[in-house]
């Protein structure tokens, strides 16, 4: 992926390029594809552009899970895990990737922390959901919990201290569709989604060359629509216990660890959605609600100026006010 | 002397073939003997190998057998992780429905307030109840955010 400056257009302005281009009751060519990567499923649309866009942005997609997965020994997140101490040469996006890590956990205040990896193993995520026989391979001294401001950072060399380790995690996916989308603009598109496993990030105009429509499904009825929501160059990433569940011992475990206990984290919501500028803010900012609680989260949206929404235990649905929901 | 020559000579043309005959009677038997001997060996180390197959068939039942013992006790196991892990969604789902129940019974009786009022004066001549309307189909949408 290169480096490139991305010109972001006002909707106005890339609304008049594409009736120009376009006419006003045609609509630009739209394209889309799927694929299995990143242990999920990622979908890609694009406004304008080649047609062969969306199968490049594809590509883009599983090089960064080639760079990012802890189920591939030889992913520079797999390498920095089992180099404790020892400077490596990693990739931009890998930087990127680390320093979106950083700044998540000193704004959520450590509920978003991506140094759990020993608990998240322990909790029974230890192999891939796609591939059992790819495990996830740590140094025996990896602790628990890590220590994620501590990681140097000198240009593409980064050092993890002694008994870190990273989990790219949903942060991954999230930082993925970011960067592909923004890809997909600065290669002539008027407009992309890029979808990685209910992250999701919108950039320019959507095949209507208005605001993007998105819905929200249940978490504990496939395929009904909780919300309908209506973004522009946003994020929305959801997150929820429902899924990605093992057994230990006899207890029913899950993928969001808790900090402070190092076990599956217990609050008061099912499933939590974040609309932020970004995917990766998105996906960091839905962990607190499964952390610290949904008020928790609630608070901190009006805070930090983006929207929330939480599925409750009790099946309530509470949002920041403005959620920009539309009819579903 | 070349005339005697001669002569013995034909005197021991005259007695070969016997010695001849004895000869190859003898090699024949010699060699059906050989070919005999040969296809014995050859047939005694083919059962031999078949032997060896057969008890490698054996112990290769006995593999499948251990194999399948352990493959069917891993299924167990990840069967009774399956279950731990189905109940505690199917408890998230009974506290939603509980809940969901909850408040069904709300508008049942706010339903109920309603009937208490007055009825209004019926018309004159019943009226033809209107077509339910359609479900509207769900808008269209650009993507889905499935929880993960």
């Amino acid at each position: 992926m290169r480096n490139t400056v991305v010109y972001t257009l006002t909707d106005p302005v890339r609304g008049a390029l594409h009736a120009a281009m376009f006419g006003q009751d045609q609509g630009a060519p739209t394209f889309s594809m799927s694929a299995r990567l990143m242990g999920t499923t990622a979908n890609v649309t694009t406004v304008g552009g080649q047609g062969d866009l969306p199968a490049r942005m594809i590509e883009s997609l599983e090089r960064l899970s080639g760079l990012w997965s802890r189920f591939i020994d030889d992913s520079e997140i797999s390498r920095l895990n089992n180099s404790p101490g020892v400077p490596l040469e990693v990739s931009v996006e890998t930087v990127r990737l680390i320093e979106k890590m950083q700044a998540g956990y000193t704004r959520s205040k450590g509920a978003f922390d991506p140094t759990l990896l020993p608990a998240l193993i322990a909790e029974g995520y230890g192999s891939s959901l796609v591939n059992p026989d790819a495990r996830t391979r740590i140094p025996k001294g990896s602790r628990n919990r890590g220590s994620l401001l501590d990681i140097v950072i000198e240009g593409n060399r980064v050092t993890l201290p002694l008994g870190t380790t990273l989990d790219s995690g949903g942060v991954g996916k999230g930082l993925a569709a970011d960067m592909v989308a923004e890809f997909a603009l600065t290669e002539g598109a008027l407009g992309a989604m890029v979808e990685v496993g209910g992250d999701l990030r919108t950039i320019g105009l959507s095949p209507r060359a208005d605001r993007w429509r998105l819905a929200i499904e249940h978490p504990l009825e496939p395929g009904v629509r909780l919300a309908v929501v209506e973004l522009s160059d946003q994020g929305l990433a959801t997150s929820t216990v429902t899924k990605r569940r093992f057994s230990v011992d006899g207890r029913a475990t899950h993928h969001i660890i808790n900090p402070k206990t190092l076990a599956s984290a217990d609050s008061d919501t099912i499933q939590a959605s974040v609309i932020a500028d970004t995917a990766a803010e998105a996906e960091m900012w839905t962990k607190v609600a499964f952390v610290r609680g949904s008020k928790d989260l609630l608070t901190r949206a009006r805070t930090h100026g983006f929207h929330a929404a939480c599925f409750l235990r009790s099946g309530e649905w509470v949002t920041t006010p403005g959620w920009p929901v539309v009819d579903a | 002397m070349k005339t005697k020559m001669m002569m013995t000579t034909k005197t021991m043309t005259t007695k070969r073939p016997t010695a001849f005959f004895s000869l190859q009677a003898f090699t024949a038997v010699s060699s059906a003997a050989l070919i005999g001997i040969t296809g014995f060996l050859t047939t005694q180390a083919g059962t031999e190998e078949q032997a060896t197959v057969v008890l490698e068939d054996g112990q290769n039942t006995l593999i499948a057998a251990e194999v399948a013992a352990q493959v069917s006790e891993i299924t167990l196991r990840q069967q009774a992780e399956l279950d731990v892990a189905i109940a505690a969604i199917e408890e998230i789902k009974r506290g939603y429905l509980a809940n969901t129940q909850v408040s069904t019974p709300q508008v049942a009786r706010s339903s109920t307030a309603a009937v208490a009022t007055p009825p209004a004066p019926s018309p004159p001549t019943p009226a033809p109840a209107p077509a339910p309307a359609p479900a509207p189909a769900p808008a269209p949408v650009d993507a889905t955010s499935s929880g993960s």
